[in-house]
């Protein structure tokens, strides 16, 4: 009898050395995409118009989101640790990620870096470090978006720049924060395929609900406005929906 | 028992199992003691230095001492050129932190070009080369100058003939790459390995952030101004490489100009509407020695360079919004001024203009 259990036990191991998991035959794209209020995103004429009242395009949105997860019942899944958007470079659009177990899951990230990470030491070596640098005198690390354009003519520009603050004599201020989908359930079983996911950003809503924010002015070391900024991005900035065949 | 379920077993093959030797045999399961090593070059590390991402160097072209020596040969041996009466060197001085001091450098038969010869300052961080971005490594950018027209207007058969009936070529070429046959590859190969050790990391501003020595109240304020969103300077001039690796449109053309026959940089190689009057970032290290500036030379001093941001420039479609209010600009006071450009000068390294071995 013990013998037997023995064979057993061997069989088994050897069955799952060799062979294959069955339960792993799902990878999950995830696209990013922008509007504005419905409008697609205009770089030219000034054609979106925010909550201020003032008329602006974009020209320029690039931005980092960190800790992309998979939450799972029992598990979590990273799928990136850092993922750089600049809407003018076709190459940073979407991520894909490895096959993916049978579960249920949703989606997370934090926008922008978190405190604990958003040093020059750590992200150096990251290729969108040169391009989102925050600098030195402002307490280094990276930048978490830069949304650009012109404003109310063709010739006055605002610059959107959100990141970590530090003022003299104060802590480091972090505004980055979590964005969670709780309430939109990833399924995962054997006969789901590979899926497809878009992370829709609304541009207008960075400058609306609860605070409105105008384009005016040098923000990057402006508590406030930072501030009101990630109020506005935690409220409806962002959503999710899923991509049929 | 585990071990043998899956693999059978192998019959001994006598051979060479090194990888690195040259007669390495896939079949050899046992070593004979049969390995042949061909000659290999030293081996060249580049040390990081404080604040850069690690260089990337390409696999095929690895740095060796005996390249870069052979690199710096050939970047400052006017045999590179037609008549042999032009180098690299001659239009990228190391006085100049191997930039050229005239607006437009003038090739072997007189002809002016239109660009200013850009400084060549740890460009083993660069990511794309010239103005326009028309080169993406070291390699490809040394390939233009020899045959360029109004450069070293040379062909490239011409210069392999000239370095292989050269004996010493012959040899240095042999102790670098082991190559008996001296082709254009391997020139562009040695003059990148030179142009990677150019790395410039001792001005006083390194020694400050060394906390080696201390920057005074003027260069202080520039500093702070630099790296304020009243200066603005660091966004395209960030990281302590002090550039992007990008392209920005920054005021200097207005549209007429442009319509007249300007310069339209990054679109002249992209073809892209959306990048006319764009130019790479160059770096601010040793900008001191790097006048004039900008693409095509127009400013003569940093003084000018600083009074064209300060009154915001020119509007075209492409302008970058980082210039925020064109025709307004950043309204310095002239102490301001005078710190932002005190703080440029910090940025001066001269061991690294002054160093005979480069």
């Amino acid at each position: 009898m013990k013998k037997n259990i023995i064979y057993l036990l061997l069989a088994t191991i050897i069955i799952s050395s060799c062979g294959e998991n069955d339960d792993l035959d799902t990878t999950i794209l995830i696209n990013f995409s922008h509007e504005v209020d419905n409008q697609t995103v205009s770089s030219n004429s000034l054609d979106h118009t925010n909550e201020a009242g003032e008329n602006y395009n974009v020209k320029t949105l690039k931005y980092i989101l960190s800790d992309i997860k998979l939450l799972g019942n029992e598990t979590e899944i990273l799928l990136k640790d850092f993922h750089y958007v600049d809407i003018n470079d076709p190459s940073t659009m979407s991520i894909e990620s490895d096959m993916i177990e049978n579960g249920s899951y949703t989606l997370s990230f934090i926008f922008g870096i978190d405190a604990d990470s958003n040093f020059d030491s750590l992200l150096v070596n990251y290729p969108f470090y040169q391009t989102m640098v925050w600098p030195p005198t402002m307490g280094g690390g990276c930048h978490y978006m830069k949304l650009e354009g012109a404003y109310n003519n063709d010739s006055t520009f605002y610059n959107t720049h959100t990141g970590p603050t530090t003022m003299i004599g104060m802590s480091r201020m972090d505004y980055s924060f979590p964005v969670s989908f709780n309430m939109f359930n990833i399924n995962i079983d054997n006969s789901t395929g590979n899926l497809e996911y878009s992370i829709e950003m609304n541009i207008n809503n960075w400058y609306s609900n609860p605070n409105t924010v105008n384009l005016d002015g040098a923000i990057m070391m402006n508590m406030s406005k930072q501030m009101q900024l990630r109020q506005n991005g935690m409220t409806d900035v962002f959503s999710i929906q899923g991509i049929l065949d | 028992m585990l071990l043998f379920s899956c693999k059978k077993d192998l019959p001994i093959i006598t051979g060479c199992t090194d990888t690195n030797a040259s007669n390495w045999s896939y079949e050899a399961n046992y070593d004979d003691g049969s390995c042949v090593y061909e000659y290999q070059p030293t081996p060249y590390q580049i040390t990081t230095p404080y604040g850069f991402p690690d260089m990337i160097i390409p696999s095929e072209n690895q740095l060796t001492v005996e390249g870069i020596a052979l690199g710096k040969k050939l970047f400052n041996d006017p045999i590179l050129s037609a008549d042999n009466s032009l180098s690299c060197s001659g239009c990228h001085m190391k006085n100049n932190s191997f930039a050229d001091n005239k607006k437009f450098s003038i090739g072997i038969d007189n002809v002016e070009g239109s660009r200013n010869a850009s400084a060549i300052i740890n460009p083993g961080w660069n990511t794309s080369f010239n103005w326009d971005g028309s080169s993406s490594t070291l390699e490809e950018q040394a390939f233009e100058p020899v045959t360029n027209p109004i450069e070293m207007h040379d062909t490239w058969i011409n210069v392999e003939n000239k370095l292989n009936n050269d004996s010493s070529y012959l040899l240095l070429f042999k102790n670098a790459f082991n190559t008996d046959y001296i082709d254009s590859i391997h020139v562009v190969k040695a003059i990148a390995q030179f142009e990677r050790t150019l790395i410039s990391v001792n001005s006083r501003y390194d020694k400050w952030i060394r906390q080696e020595l201390q920057l005074n109240s003027s260069e202080l304020n520039g500093f702070a101004i630099f790296n304020s969103e009243k200066g603005d300077c660091f966004h395209c001039h960030g990281t302590e490489m002090f550039m992007d690796n990008i392209f920005h449109n920054n005021g200097l053309d207005s549209i007429q100009t442009l319509y007249l026959g300007a310069d339209l940089g990054l679109a002249n190689v992209t073809n892209d509407p959306e990048d006319i009057a764009k130019f790479k970032t160059p770096t601010l290290r040793n900008i001191e020695f790097t006048a004039p500036y900008m693409h095509d030379g127009r400013f003569s001093t940093l003084e000018e360079v600083i009074e064209h941001y300060d009154s915001g420039g020119n509007y075209s479609p492409t302008v970058d919004p980082l210039m925020k209010k064109i025709g307004v600009g950043l309204q310095l006071t002239n102490t301001e001024k005078q710190d932002l450009i005190n703080f440029l000068k910090a940025l001066s390294d001269y061991d690294f203009i002054n160093n005979n071995n480069r």
